[in-house]
């Protein structure tokens, strides 16, 4: 430890310098306004920040959701292992895009009044509920690997009495924000209790450590909160290009998410192995990689079908840098990683699993870049790009993810029960 | 409902409603050069500093050259996208028709800005404690009973002001009046759900470089459609969940029960 | 304007000039009349109008006179009104002759004509001669057919450059007035006026309106839109050189006495049916000094008309320039104006100014003018004239009267408090007034000009920084009020009264009125008799918009001159249901309008403001000719297709006369036309606008506008800077290419023209190069108004040089 300190390695002076200048450029950003630091216009209210950092950033967190249902709900108990890693980076990385939102924010001191001015009919409003309702299930999923290091098993067991109720309340709250009716909230949470009591008598299984109910809370509001992102864009026909504005957008960005889970799940994994030289299991990786060509091949014949349905398919030859776009992504994103994990030589190797996973990754950045920047078309002479600063606060933000991720990996049970399993 | 009626056939260019749209909101000047755009525009476009701007446009109709001036603000739609766009109720459509904006709950987002089909919301890029602006159709003049600045100043009366009804009436009648001085079109009157500024014109509007493009329904609805199956997602995912959960665990506990067994065996 | 048929937009941009103004026009086309806007190019007035039609710069007589040449030839005239109300039934001399562009009575040496060359024919009573029938070969009538005949349509394109379809399409469309119940006016401004024929210009619109009937009418008549807020009060008020207040004439050396003053300036009639006002002249000028020499202006004294000064040529503002510059005058004061920048062949008048030994400025912003001394390209150091600035309050910030182009005076109040040491002009000139006063108290060249003076405007004798003069006292003073008392038609008047209308001004010294016209504004001691200050908003029962108890117009509230011309001999109007006046037989009395004299129809001819009540067709009293021919400006681009005179013959050439600094472009280096004009944007030399943010926003800088053709030619670029040449100077602009200019098909060559905003200088928030570098020194022959909208020019890239 302590030599460490005194020893950082260059790749771990680049992090902390890179944190730090993003930290001085966000303290920068709130002293001199959003247009000192980005190239955002009243064209482009939305750049690199909302796409990135929000929309792929959120969308990369759900591994977390999509783990932790697999996991718990869903019987993929042999991915337990891999389930705290992910939830650990959905609970940073919506943490940090919560941070990341409060500086893309114009006033993000008037945060709290989502909570009590409610417009229902505001994808926005959907969005901000979500963000917060699942930063809190990730917390409380997060917090047992704090009690377990800390050795507090008696908030271990207030915890896992008191959660329950609290999601009722909240999912229970989140309904009525969303419907303004109290026949729906009856509806939810009479379906929640009836879970809980199923599984408190033992109609239901449950499971020792983790609250179902939080886990389906997770599940719940993600599932809401990666539709309520396509949502958004359901505003905009009129400034959307065809080749990505359609009815269906929420469901796009809510199966991609879903898509991606694994993908990140294995990217995350088999960086940490190399970040903190500690094994992974590879069979848990591969049993994952071997459901993705399902995902993907799904997800291509929901655009491609849309597309067609839709009537844009000639978009997609047109000659414009939005056509360019699209085959990118769907080249990158899609095609590519298909044919990649569709060939065992590469799904069976470390390095061609992390590759692959990358380019579904990247893809699906790009797609929801496309979809909030590149596709947005206002004035001709009006243009978007990021100002380095924006990228630099990205990165910046990114870096301080990285830092803390390993200071936690380092100092917290994540591969607890991972290795004991194993051993 | 309280509208304004903007007829480009009246209207001169003379930007007296420009200027005194700054003068009554107190907005400041934009440094300019030259022209900005068409003809004699400036600045180039809304802002946070413009809340109204007059267009410039050299068209030809029916083989007759013409200069046509359009006049760019909030269109106080009657479902306004921004309004539904703002999680927050920061924007709002309120009885008397002006949709007006309240920047001590506002957070910033900028959703409205993407949302508005008619570009209008402006955001203080420039300011550390910014804001969201735009035409509020002089809401606080309004109330206290006047007509908007603009409308006010403006010497032709190319633009005036009164109930959204009666303005309809009126347009209707000055096209009918002379069929051949106007496109048969009140722009506003279906737009987007229908707006509370509506304009007339002898050239067809998109030389003004309005957006015709446009649905007669409001952008609200298509953003309904994504937010009215929320309850049943939930409801749903509740349920469904809950039966994979049950069923797949079943399985599960039945296979090691008969491994165990099994293994017992 | 609102009761108009069709409006004929000639000479001025009045969308962007007068904006307000174009609110009457908005209600007219709401009734469905036609809007015809005719201009070198394609303005936003244009955009408003529903016919278009172009022309090159300098041509409107030409233009003109082929739409008279179109009603004369279809007898689209109302004949009526053409035979008893104007002048064309009157037989001229046979001394008149016309020939290649030249009247009789030429002199090429004086540069001048004998217009007793031009007069009546004059009948044993001595009575101008008429011929009802018009068919009298030397009739007025005939003579002008056939001096118009030679503006057929063809001659009139090719010299315009107006395209044959519009130009027939104009000429049918306004003649279409000409029947007695459909009324055209003509509105124009500067387009016409600010030429070497400018005068001539508004004359051939004046005759072809006559020749309609349309003159008098609601919804006729020439409307000069004016410029200045305040330029018809100023006028009223003598602003020109060559006026008293109330259009009383300034004594010229040869007006050594009242007497002889009187005489010659008091026309004669001996026609019972003309009522010939100015037969009044000698009240006006008496009464207008018992105002300001009051007790000191008795009988003996002439009423002190010997304290007045005696001119002895023309003052006009080149003039004054050349003057300055040729070191003949040596001190200036100069209360709002900035002829640094608005000023013609401007590099010559700030020249001019370098040369003075003292100037003081009044004005609300430092101007170039009163900061011509730092320019740019000279050295403050070089300059050793004195200049003193003054600060002046705005219009706002003073109290007092305002008169507009419908001679409407309106009372202001003071809105807001001056900024800082600011000073109303009132309080400037009173303060000017009494430090004279005291310094010619010493001793001097005729002290008792200015000892003399009563004045009295209740604030003391000595200059109190604090106190301003009252404004109400100038008022009643140009109002007027008995001198003592006395008894007129049985009523007696008490000295101090006010007068109430100037039929009782009275050349024995027994009343006074600073201003005749103004006679009946101010009625009474109190401030509600302050009939400016009405704000009734009551229409005449004619419902035409006169809204008499709105303000107060001149004179004695007469909302339309020469209205008694909109009514035929028996008192009916010629269009019933817009009249103006009409007669009630029942009553004897006249409905509507306060009428032009209250005589019963047919007893008075409608013009009584001339010797013969007759409207001139004819004028015999020009410098340059008594009907208007075509000539070209002083730089064209072409030879006059008309006659061998190429420009008006009348004019003073001063690069002839003053050759320094007056250069003449030719169209070989110079083959555009140029022209100055104004937007809404900016206010004139451009103090008050260009210091403003607001407005310096729309228009931050000086353009100039060309055509897609030219630019194309020249290798320009909207937005390129470019630069404009002409003989006198260049200045640099921004290029803004458009369609609204076009080039022109003159006689058989393409000519281009291009436009300039002038509004631009030195001084103030934004700054550009003025057009007036551009401009030439050169005056109309009768009012000497500077050509700044004709003139040669090139045009080229910045950086290309001479193309
Ligand atoms: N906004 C604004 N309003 C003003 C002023 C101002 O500075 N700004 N100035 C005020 C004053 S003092 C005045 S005098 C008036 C002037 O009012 P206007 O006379 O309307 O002013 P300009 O713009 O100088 O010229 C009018 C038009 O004349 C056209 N023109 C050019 N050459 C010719 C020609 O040979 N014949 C004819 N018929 N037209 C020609 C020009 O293209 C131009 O469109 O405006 C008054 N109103
Ligand atoms: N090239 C070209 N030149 C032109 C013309 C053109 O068409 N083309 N038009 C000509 C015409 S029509 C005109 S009228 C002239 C105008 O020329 P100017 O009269 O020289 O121009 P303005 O800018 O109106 O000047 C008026 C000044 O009075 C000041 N002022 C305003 N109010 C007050 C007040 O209450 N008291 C005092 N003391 N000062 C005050 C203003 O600040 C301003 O500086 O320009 C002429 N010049
Ligand atoms: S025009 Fe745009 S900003 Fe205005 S009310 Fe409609 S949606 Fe809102
Ligand atoms: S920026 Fe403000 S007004 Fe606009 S949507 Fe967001 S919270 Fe509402
Ligand atoms: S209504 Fe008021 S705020 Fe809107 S453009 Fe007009 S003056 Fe400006
Ligand atoms: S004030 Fe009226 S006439 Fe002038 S630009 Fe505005 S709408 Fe047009
Ligand atoms: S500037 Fe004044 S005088 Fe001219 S149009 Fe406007 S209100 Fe009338
Ligand atoms: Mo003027």
């Amino acid at each position: 430890m302590k030599s460490e300190l005194t020893k950082p390695s260059i790749g771990q002076t680049i992090l902390w310098l890179l944190a730090g200048f993003g930290i001085v450029l966000v303290l920068y950003r709130f002293l001199m306004g959003l247009g000192a630091v980005t190239n955002l216009s009243d064209g482009y209210p939305w750049g690199l920040w909302i796409g990135f950092d929000i929309m792929a950033g959120g969308a990369l967190a759900a591994g977390g959701f999509v783990m932790a249902g697999t996991v718990y709900l869903f019987g993929g108990r042999k991915f337990h292992a891999l389930a705290r890693t992910a939830i650990l980076t959905a609970f940073l990385g919506y943490l940090l895009y919560i941070f990341g939102l409060c500086v893309d924010l114009g006033r993000p001191w008037n945060i709290w009044a989502a909570i009590f001015f409610w417009n229902r009919d505001s994808p926005m409003f959907e969005v901000s509920w979500c963000v917060m309702l699942y930063t809190t299930v990730l917390l409380l999923e997060f917090l047992p690997v704090v009690f377990e290091k800390y050795r507090m098993e008696k908030f271990q067991t207030y915890w896992k009495s008191f959660v329950p109720w609290l999601i009722i309340v909240m999912l229970g709250l989140f309904t009525l924000a969303m419907t303004y009716s109290f026949i729906w909230v009856f509806v939810i949470v009479l379906v929640l209790l009836a879970w809980e009591i199923a599984m408190r008598t033992g109609v239901m299984p449950r499971d020792k450590q983790m609250p179902i109910l939080l886990i389906i809370a997770g599940v719940m509001i993600s599932t809401m909160y990666q539709a309520s992102l396509g949502s958004l864009f359901l505003f905009v026909p009129h400034k959307l290009h065809a080749l990505w504005y359609t009815p269906i957008l929420p469901l796009l960005f809510l199966f991609s998410a879903i898509m991606t889970a694994p993908a990140m799940v294995t990217f995350e994994t088999l960086m940490s192995e190399n970040m903190l030289k500690h094994k992974a299991n590879f069979n848990l990786l591969t049993s994952l990689a071997r459901v993705m060509p399902y995902l993907l091949g799904f997800y291509l014949l929901l655009k491609v079908g849309d597309l067609v349905v839709r009537g844009a398919v000639i978009e997609a030859f047109m000659l414009n840098g939005q056509a360019v776009s699209w085959w990118m992504e769907i080249t990158i994103g899609i095609i590519v990683p298909l044919i990649l994990f569709l060939t065992p030589e590469i799904r069976s190797t470390r390095r061609g699993l992390l590759w692959s996973s990358i380019l579904v990754v990247v893809g699906l950045v790009w797609n929801r870049l496309n979809v909030s920047v590149v596709g947005i078309i206002v004035q001709e002479w009006e243009t978007y790009y990021p100002l380095w600063s924006e990228i630099f606060i990205t990165v910046g933000i990114i870096s301080i993810g990285l830092i803390i991720f390993k200071f936690a990996v380092k100092n917290l049970p994540i591969y607890a029960s991972e290795t004991t399993s194993s051993v | 409902m309280k509208a304004m009626l903007i007829d480009a056939t009246r209207c001169i260019g003379c930007r007296g409603c420009q200027v005194s749209c700054k003068e009554w909101n107190n907005l400041p000047s934009e440094e300019t050069e030259f022209f900005a755009s068409k003809g004699y525009q400036n600045p180039r476009d809304l802002s946070s500093k413009t809340w109204t701007l007059i267009t410039y446009n050299e068209v030809k109709v029916r083989n007759r050259f013409d200069w046509v001036f359009g006049k760019l603000q909030c269109f106080h739609c009657n479902e306004p996208a921004c309004a539904t766009a703002c999680p927050v109720h920061a924007l709002e459509k309120t009885e008397a028709g002006p949709v007006v904006y309240n920047a001590s709950i506002c957070l910033g987002c900028r959703y409205c800005q993407l949302a508005c089909p008619f570009k209008v919301p402006r955001f203080e890029w420039e300011k550390a404690l910014p804001k969201i602006t735009k035409c509020t159709m002089c809401a606080d003049r309004v109330e206290a009973g006047e007509e908007p600045a603009c409308s006010k100043a403006c010497p032709t009366d190319a633009i005036i002001f009164g109930d959204r009804e009666t303005l309809i009436v009126e347009a209707e009648d000055r096209i009918r009046n002379n069929p051949r001085g106007y496109v048969h079109h009140i722009y506003g009157k279906n737009e987007v759900g229908g707006t509370c500024v509506m304009h007339l014109s002898n050239v067809p509007f998109e030389e003004l470089s309005f957006a015709t493009d446009l649905p007669e329904k409001s952008l609200t609805d298509f953003v309904k459609h994504g937010m009215q199956p929320i309850p049943f997602v939930l409801a749903g995912l509740g349920v469904a969940l809950g039966a994979i959960s049950w069923i797949v665990n079943r399985r599960i506990e039945n296979k090691e029960k008969l491994h165990s067994e099994g293994g017992q065996q | 304007m609102m009761n108009t048929d069709v409006a004929m937009i000639m000479g001025s941009n009045m969308a962007e000039n007068h904006p307000i103004a174009s609110k009457w026009l908005t209600r007219a086309k709401e009734k469905g009349a036609l809007i015809i806007s005719c201009d070198p190019r394609y303005t936003r007035t244009s955009s408003f109008a529903d016919i278009y039609c172009k022309f090159r710069s300098g041509t409107d007589i030409a233009f003109v006179g082929g739409i008279i040449n179109y009603a004369l030839q279809n007898n689209y005239i109302q004949r009526d009104y053409v035979v008893n109300y104007t002048n064309a039934s009157f037989i001229i001399t046979n001394k008149f002759s016309f020939y290649d562009g030249l009247f009789s009575g030429y002199n090429p040496n004086s540069r001048a004509y004998d217009k007793s060359n031009w007069v009546y024919v004059l009948d044993a009573q001595g009575n101008p001669r008429k011929d009802p029938t018009l068919q009298h070969p030397r009739c007025v009538f005939q003579l002008m057919k056939k001096h118009y005949q030679r503006y057929d349509i063809d001659t009139v394109c090719k010299i315009t450059g107006a395209p044959r379809d519009v130009y027939e399409k104009v000429c049918r469309h306004y003649t279409s007035t000409w029947a007695s119940n459909r009324v055209g006016t003509w509105l124009y401004a500067m387009g016409s006026t600010q030429h070497t024929h400018g005068t001539q210009n508004i004359r051939t619109y004046a005759m072809l309106q006559l020749l309609l009937g349309n003159v008098g009418l609601a919804g006729g008549g020439i409307n000069a839109l004016r410029g200045e807020s305040n330029v018809q009060g100023s006028t009223d008020m003598c602003l020109l050189f060559h006026i008293l207040p109330g259009y009383l004439k300034s004594p010229t050396i040869n007006d050594q006495t009242l007497a002889q003053y009187i005489r010659n300036y008091t026309p004669r009639t001996n026609d019972p049916k003309s009522a010939n006002w100015w037969g009044n002249y000698s009240k006006y000028i008496v009464s207008l000094l018992k105002a300001w020499y009051g007790d000191n202006a008795t009988a003996n004294n002439d009423y002190g008309y010997n304290y007045l000064p005696k001119r002895s040529g023309d003052y006009s503002h080149i003039s004054l320039f050349e003057a300055i510059y040729s070191e003949q005058i040596k001190g200036f004061i100069i209360f709002g104006q900035n002829p640094a920048v608005g000023g013609p062949n401007a590099n010559k008048e700030r020249k001019a100014l370098d040369k003075l030994d003292w100037m003081v400025a009044v004005d609300l912003w430092e101007t170039e003018t009163a900061a011509f001394w730092k320019r740019p390209g000279v050295k403050p150091e070089d300059i050793n004239t004195e200049v003193f600035l003054l600060p002046a309050c705005s219009s706002i910030e003073k109290e007092g009267s305002i008169t507009n182009s419908g001679r409407w005076a309106q009372w202001r109040y003071k809105a807001v408090e001056p900024v800082g040491d600011s000073k109303s002009d009132l309080w400037i000139l009173d303060a000017i007034y009494k430090s004279l006063k005291k310094e010619y108290e010493k001793g001097g060249v005729l002290p008792e000009a200015i000892t003399k003076l009563h004045w009295d405007y209740g604030n003391g004798d000595e200059i109190d920084p604090h106190l301003e003069p009252d404004v109400h006292i100038v008022a009643k003073e140009f109002n007027g009020y008995f001198m003592k008392d006395i008894t007129v038609n049985d009523r007696a008047y008490k000295k101090g009264e006010q007068v109430p209308s100037f039929s009782l001004l009275r050349d024995d010294g027994s009343t006074c009125s600073g201003n005749w016209l103004y006679c009946n504004s101010y009625i009474g001691s109190e401030k509600k008799d302050n009939k400016m200050a009405r704000r009734g908003k009551k229409d005449a029962v004619n419902k035409i918009g006169l809204y008499p108890e709105w303000a107060w117009c001149w004179p004695v509230n007469r909302r339309i001159l020469y209205n008694r011309a909109s009514v035929d001999l028996n008192g009916r109007p010629w269009s019933p249901k817009r009249y103006v006046i009409q007669w009630n037989n029942e009553t004897k009395k006249w409905e509507g309008d306060v009428p032009d004299g209250g005589w019963a129809p047919g007893d008075r001819y409608p013009f009584i403001m001339k010797p013969d009540g007759h409207a001139w067709l004819w004028a015999s009293n020009l410098n340059d000719g008594p009907i208007p021919e075509h000539y070209e400006p002083l730089e064209s681009p072409i030879e006059n297709p008309m006659s061998s005179q190429q420009v008006n013959p009348a004019i003073k050439l001063w690069h002839e006369s003053n050759p320094e600094g007056n250069p003449v472009g030719d169209s070989e280096r110079f083959p555009i036309v140029g022209t100055t004009y104004r937007v809404s944007e900016h206010w004139q030399a451009g103090a008050m606008t260009r210091n403003l943010p607001w407005l310096a926003e729309l228009v931050p800088d000086v353009f100039a506008e060309l055509s897609v053709e030219l630019a194309r030619q020249k290798g320009i670029k909207n937005g390129d800077r470019v630069i404009v040449e002409t003989a006198r100077g260049k200045m640099e602009a921004y290029s803004l290419v458009t369609r609204r200019f076009e080039p022109f098909h003159v006689n058989g060559k393409i000519i281009h023209e291009i436009g300039v905003i002038w509004h631009f200088g030195y001084a103030a928030l934004v700054q550009g190069d003025s057009a007036n570098m551009l401009t030439p020194h050169v005056g109309d022959a009768n009012t000497m108004i500077p050509e700044y909208k004709a003139f040669l020019c090139n045009v080229y890239k910045k950086e290309g040089g001479v193309a």
